[in-house]
């Protein structure tokens, strides 16, 4: 009988982590969608040397970074995953947000010092939580560059 | 700036359109059907494997085991009931020793512990060992109940099962740590092993039905007829239904036996295809169990 309970606890946990999970994905990617276009006019580029431009006559260091976590029901899968390998669908979409949500608060970051064009651009990846059996629990993406302009 | 622009990417380049719930869903299923197909064919290797493990291996795990039992129930070997057991064990294994087998070694004598306990039971172990506890006494009250419980037990090691199940359980073992050792998630071998232990039960029912029908054999052979072999299983089958009145039946799945009443029914079958039976017109008086001090 402690066998079943253990089961049904542990689907209750995937059920939880599935709900939760896809529930904040979604409003996750919706925030991110909007802010894109609202950062649209902020421009990144991985180029270390820019054109000579007069207007660029200041520059500052900027760079945002994110740290999110995995929800229960992903971690499953992906574990489930690394038995037959191929790719690994549930971390996906935690780094395409990571890296992007990183990107936008860069790019929040420049607006509000009054850039609009960012060189160099980088980006550093780190697994944060390492649990029981080393699977990854949250990531942290760090972005950083250097915005040129005219400043404030 | 005017040559320069940040494209938009589209969508789903980084990310993959698969929904994750059917993700889960087709790994789940396969990687479930991968396990029960290698459980299978363990099993086969193992009831295969095992009954040609030389008898003095196993002896040697029966001595780890009986140790354990010692520390475990503070067995007593001054029991009357003990002696009385082990001369009715004794008889039995001659009998058996006597039908044909495939199984070529075995042990000389087997061994029976008696336990202090309330719950009505009997079990054959490693190491030509037998375990009844007192409460089994109790409730059966008739020698030929007592000896078909017996005679049970003693085809389970005459057939070497608890070599097989053993084997098989340590084969298993063996093999999901092979593919959970490395990965080391506690999670997964729980879970693993859940769904290991499921499918390999202590004894399969093929298993009991063996020594079911061994017993009855023996029983016959010894008393003529198979009048009160049930008496046990009967119990076993009042305390069920008493059981299901209050809502904690066990499902047959998960039950080291097979439903109980179905066996009893399976096992009158049997005993009148092979006509055990006593002869017509011979009354049939069962012995009541000596009382004990």
């Amino acid at each position: 009988m402690a066998a079943f309970s253990d089961l049904f606890i542990f689907i209750i946990l995937l059920g939880l982590g599935y709900g939760f999970g896809q529930w904040a994905e979604r409003r996750h990617y919706r925030s991110i969608h909007t802010r894109e276009k609202e950062l649209a006019g902020i421009l990144v580029f991985a180029e270390r040397l820019p054109p000579p431009d007069p207007k660029f006559k200041h520059s500052s260091l900027v760079g945002g970074s994110v740290v999110i976590s995995i929800d229960y029901f992903k971690r499953f899968v992906s574990l489930l995953r690394s038995f037959i390998g191929g790719r690994v669908s549930s971390y996906e979409s935690l780094l395409d947000r990571a890296r992007r949500e990183a990107l936008l608060r860069m790019k929040a970051d420049a607006q509000a010092k009054g850039f609009q064009n960012i060189f160099n651009v980088k980006f550093e990846t780190a697994s944060i939580s390492k649990g029981k059996g080393k699977q990854i629990g949250s990531i942290e993406v760090y972005v950083y560059g250097t915005a040129l302009g005219p400043g404030n | 700036m005017p040559q320069y622009s940040n494209a938009k990417l589209p969508e789903h380049i980084n990310v993959s359109k698969v929904s994750p719930l059917k993700d889960f869903i087709s790994l789940t299923g396969g990687l479930l059907a991968i396990a029960f197909v290698l459980a299978f064919t363990l099993a086969i290797v193992g009831n295969w494997l095992a009954p040609k493990i030389p008898y003095e291996w196993e002896q040697r795990l029966g001595d780890v085991v009986e140790s354990t039992l010692l520390d475990d129930f503070n067995l007593n070997s001054e029991h009357p009931q003990r002696a009385y057991l082990q001369a009715l064990v004794d008889q039995l294994w001659k009998l058996q020793l006597t039908h044909e087998s495939s199984v070529n070694t075995g042990p000389n004598t087997i061994t029976v512990h008696y336990v202090e306990s309330d719950i009505a039971n009997a079990f054959a172990t490693l190491g030509g060992q037998i375990i009844v506890t007192s409460a089994l006494l109790d409730k059966i009250t008739h020698e030929t109940g007592l000896y078909f419980i017996l005679a049970h037990e003693v085809a389970h090691i005459k057939y070497r099962h608890p070599i097989q199940a053993i084997g098989r359980g340590v084969l298993f073992s063996l093999v999901l740590s092979a593919f959970t050792g490395s990965q080391g998630d506690d999670l997964l071998d729980h879970l693993t092993w859940n769904t290991g232990s499921l499918t390999l039960l202590r004894f399969n029912r093929h298993q009991e039905q063996q020594s079911d029908i061994e017993a009855l054999r023996t029983l016959y052979q010894h008393y003529g007829h198979t009048e009160g072999a049930f008496e046990f299983f009967e119990y076993l089958v009042a305390e069920e239904q008493k059981a299901d009145q209050n809502e904690n039946q066990v499902p047959v799945f998960l039950s080291t036996h097979p439903d109980t009443q179905a066996r009893i029914v399976k096992l009158k079958e049997i005993a009148q295809e092979q006509r055990w039976q006593p002869m017509p017109g011979k009354s049939i008086t069962l012995q009541p169990l000596p009382k004990f001090e």
